[in-house]
């Protein structure tokens, strides 16, 4: 080997990326020479210069929480985009069901997902009579409607009742069946009128109104949203309540 | 001679040293997909196999962008890059996988959000001021101080083989796949970035920062 040869490689040889097979007959021209010796002895102490003296930047307190926020923050909102889209398919096939199916109680399949659904809006309500109940207080459904932009992957109607005795008193978000919903909250006298709703594409159900665990509730499918109205409230007048959601 | 010598090249003439692996047959790839449907992966495991290299993102990023702000930035929008193509990701080399999110994600970034960043000349205290680096105070040396600054001096493209090279310690193949050049490049970049080092070092505050009696 040669000078000429050897000085392109010396980068290589200090980094350990010349192969065996050469290696040999690089370092034996290395200890004959001194001019290629010395250029690999000066590249050598620049790499200790910067190995030994150079700061490693660690990343910064809050760092990390700062990149889990966003991650998680991004797997929520992506969750709530592919539902969307699974939600779509939804309506095709269910209207697709209704052209086929026009005669059949397909309001089977509502009821039993209510069903699901139920125990854990109860539990949001009974949650919420305790502790927190209202995430933004406001009886302007003007306040109240564009809070929830951003926060859910819908818009709920918000109606005001306050002229009819029920008045309204902000809102919350609650999650029941795995997936975020809108809380609308009401007021009658000391009682509390916790409305859930979100997005049903394609589906309809008539009214409904029961009663659980000693809370009354209604159901109601309009304009492609569920609504559950569940309270302490008598049935008479939750009944009322939720007859006048469901016209305005 | 000098491109076929380097270890990992297949055949002389051969300019890059190539991947590790073969690159999956596009039918194993649809299999390795069918494999991924069923078995989700969740942003957890993600979290465990990715959040041990922070500091490495986040040292690659702020010798890049040069100052601390972007550099958060950048680690964070690169994790979240990562995690939006997790489901694609194989094998278990995470760190150059991730350092390469860094790598494109901060060269985006100083392209298209701070087109003059690379225009202004490096000086001390205009870059440094706003976060004292731990080590570097602890040092409290000038010498740290000196080699940094002569470090970020550097090209970009030069900064970065000698950040990989030198900090991450990672190989000339390693580097040419974060990088996309071939090894030969990879190589030519360090050659150069070293002797931009060196005459930094050895003009640095009047006196050397090199020990000239260095042998191999």
């Amino acid at each position: 080997m040669t000078c000429d040869n050897v000085k392109p490689l010396l980068n290589a040889r200090l980094d350990e990326e010349v192969e065996n097979a050469h290696r040999a007959a690089l370092d034996s021209h290395l200890e004959g020479c001194s001019s290629c010796a010395t250029e690999l002895g000066r590249l050598k102490s620049v790499r200790n210069a910067i190995r030994g003296g150079m700061p490693y930047y660690r990343a910064p307190l809050g760092l990390q929480d700062r990149v889990r926020f966003a991650l998680r923050g991004a797997e929520y909102l992506d969750r709530g985009a592919r539902r969307q889209d699974w939600r779509a398919w939804g309506a095709v096939a269910a209207t697709l069901a209704l052209i086929s199916l026009a005669s059949v109680p397909f309001v089977m399949n509502a009821r039993n997902r209510n069903e699901l659904v139920a125990e854990d809006l109860l539990s949001a309500h009974e949650r919420a009579l305790v502790g927190r109940m209202v995430d933004v207080v406001s009886t302007d459904q003007h306040t109240v409607k564009p809070w929830f932009n951003g926060k859910l992957p819908f818009s709920p109607p918000v109606t005001d009742l306050s002229a009819d005795g029920f008045p309204l008193e902000g809102g919350r978000l609650d999650f029941a069946g795995g997936h975020p919903v809108a809380t609308l909250i009401y007021g009658r006298r000391l009682h509390r009128i916790d409305v859930f709703v979100w997005p049903l594409a394609g589906q309809t159900a008539p009214p409904a109104h029961f009663e659980r665990d000693g809370f009354n509730e209604a159901a109601w499918t309009r304009n492609n949203f569920q609504f559950t109205a569940v309270s302490d409230l008598n049935a008479s007048e939750l009944k009322e309540f939720a007859g006048l959601l469901q016209t305005r | 001679m000098t491109s076929s010598v380097l270890a990992g090249s297949a055949a002389p003439g051969q300019e890059s040293c190539g991947p590790k692996h073969p690159s999956p047959t596009p039918e194993a790839s649809h299999q390795a997909a069918e494999v991924l449907v069923s078995n989700t992966k969740t942003t957890v495991e993600f979290e465990q196999l990715f959040l041990q290299h922070l500091n490495a993102a986040y040292n690659l990023a702020r010798l890049l962008m040069r100052n601390t702000n972007d550099a958060e930035d950048v680690v964070q929008e690169s994790y979240l890059k990562a995690w939006r193509a997790f489901a694609d990701f194989r094998g278990d080399a995470t760190r150059s996988w991730l350092l390469t999110i860094v790598r494109n994600t901060s060269f985006t970034w100083l392209r298209d959000n701070r087109p003059r960043a690379e225009h202004f000349e490096y000086r001390e205290g205009f870059h440094e001021s706003r976060e004292p680096t731990p080590e570097a105070e602890s040092l409290g040396h000038e010498r740290s101080r000196a080699i940094s600054r002569c470090v970020q001096q550097l090209p970009p493209d030069f900064r970065e083989v000698i950040i990989l090279r030198e900090m991450e310690e990672l190989s000339y193949r390693e580097i040419a796949e974060i990088t996309g050049v071939p090894c030969g490049t990879v190589m030519s970049r360090l050659a150069r970035a070293r002797v931009r080092l060196a005459e930094c070092l050895n003009s640095c505050a009047g006196k050397s920062l090199l020990r000239q009696t260095e042998r191999p």
